[in-house]
C-alpha cells in the first residue's frame, strides 16, 4: 500500500476509529492521540489486514490501544501509595495473596464471595481460586488471553479484598453495639 | 436496577454495548470493555455495526496530516536513527512552511487554509514520493533480514 492509498484509508476511517478510542476513553484528547496511534501500528501490519475487513480490523487495533491506556490509568491509581495492594505485593513470597485472602476470610465465604462475582471476573475466579487451575489453561478454557484472564484475576482479588474487609468491618461493628 | 455489562456467557450485553454509546460507563465499565472488544470478535462485530449515522464522530481535525507526519518520523527512524530524523524534522518543518502550510492568515475570514489532502499539494506529493521509497527501502530490508521477533509480536498482538 503507498502513502497516497493509506491516507485514504485514514481519511476513510478516522471517524469510527476517533469514535472507539473516544468512547473508551471518555476524553477528547486522549482519543485524538490514540487513533493517531491506531494508524501507525496500522501501517505496520497493513499486509495482515484480512480483505473487507478494514473497519473491524482498525476497531481491534483502536480497543487495544484504549485498552492499554485504561489499564496503565488504573494502575497508577490502584498502586499510589497507601494502598492495600502495596500490603499484599510488600508481603513474603511464600505468603501467596489468595492464602492470604482466605485466612481472612475463610474458604466457605470466600467460595460465596467467588460465586457472587459479575462477570467478567466469576468464571475466571472459579477457575484460579476453587478449582485452582493455572492461568495459561483458563486462557485456554474460556478463550481469553492470558494478559487479560491475569489482570481480571488481579482486579478480581482486589474486589474480593474489599468485601472482605467490609465484611469484617460490619461485623467488628455489630460485635461492638 | 443495575447495568449487567456482561452476560453469563462473558460477553457484553446488548444495553452494555448502548450504554458504552452513550457515554454512561464508568471508567472501570470502559476498561472491561475495551478489554473484551480487544479480543472477541463476536462483540467486536456486534460494537462497529453499531458505530454508523448519528452514533459516528467526526475528529475535531483530520487525522491523515499527523499520522502521514508520524509514519515519515518512524521510519526514517527505523532506517537512520535519531540524528537524522531530528534533521529531518526540521527541513520538513521549513518545507511545510515554505508551502504554506501554517499560512492562518485567511483564518479570519474563511478558517485556515491546509492542503487538502485529495489534491495534494507539491509539497504533500513530494513527500508521499519520499516516503514510498523509504517503504520499498524497508520492505527490502525486512525480506534481506527476518524480522525480529519482538516486531513479529506486536502485528500479532493486534490481530488476536
Amino acid at each position: 500500500m503507498t502513502a497516497a492509498e493509506f491516507t485514504i484509508l485514514v481519511q476513510k476511517h478516522q471517524g469510527l476509529v476517533y469514535t472507539v478510542c473516544r468512547q473508551l476513553t471518555g476524553d477528547d484528547h486522549i482519543a485524538q492521540d490514540l487513533a493517531q496511534e491506531t494508524f501507525l501500528s496500522a501501517w505496520k501490519s497493513i499486509d495482515r489486514c484480512p480483505p473487507g475487513a478494514q473497519p473491524q480490523w482498525l476497531a481491534r487495533i483502536a480497543a487495544n490501544k484504549a485498552k492499554d491506556y485504561l489499564k496503565s490509568a488504573w494502575h497508577r491509581r490502584v498502586n499510589a501509595p497507601g494502598d492495600e495492594i502495596l500490603a499484599l505485593s510488600g508481603a513474603p513470597p511464600e505468603s501467596q495473596p489468595e492464602r492470604q485472602l482466605s485466612e481472612r476470610a475463610g474458604a466457605e465465604e470466600l467460595r460465596e464471595l467467588i460465586l457472587a462475582l459479575r462477570e467478567p471476573y466469576r468464571q475466571v475466579c472459579i477457575l484460579f481460586f476453587l478449582e485452582e487451575l493455572p492461568q495459561p489453561e483458563i486462557a485456554a478454557r474460556l478463550g481469553r488471553p492470558l494478559r487479560t484472564v491475569s489482570s481480571q484475576i488481579a482486579r478480581a482479588r482486589q474486589m474480593l479484598q474489599k468485601q472482605i474487609k467490609e465484611r469484617s468491618a460490619g461485623n467488628n461493628g455489630t460485635g461492638t453495639v | 436496577m443495575e447495568l449487567e455489562l456482561f452476560n453469563d456467557q462473558g460477553c457484553l450485553t446488548d444495553e452494555g454495548l448502548q450504554a458504552l454509546i452513550a457515554g454512561s460507563l464508568d471508567e472501570m465499565g470502559r476498561l472491561e470493555a475495551a478489554e473484551h472488544l480487544a479480543y472477541c470478535d463476536r462483540c467486536l462485530k456486534r460494537y462497529t455495526d453499531l458505530l454508523s449515522g448519528e452514533v459516528l464522530l467526526e475528529p475535531p481535525k483530520d487525522l491523515s496530516v499527523p499520522v502521514r507526519r508520524g509514519l515519515m518520523m518512524n521510519l526514517m527512524h527505523t532506517v537512520w536513527g535519531r540524528g537524522v530524523v531530528a534533521a529531518a524534522a526540521v527541513l520538513l518543518s521549513l518545507g511545510m512552511w515554505h508551502s504554506g502550510f501554517f499560512d492562518y492568515s485567511g483564518l479570519n475570514n474563511h478558517g485556515p487554509k491546509l492542503p487538502a489532502i485529495s489534491q495534494p499539494s507539491g509539497f504533500s506529493q513530494a513527500s508521499d514520493a519520499f516516503f514510498d521509497a523509504f517503504s520499498a527501502f524497508r520492505r527490502g530490508l525486512s525480506q534481506t533480514f527476518t524480522l525480529s521477533p519482538a516486531t513479529q509480536e506486536e502485528g500479532h498482538s493486534h490481530e488476536t
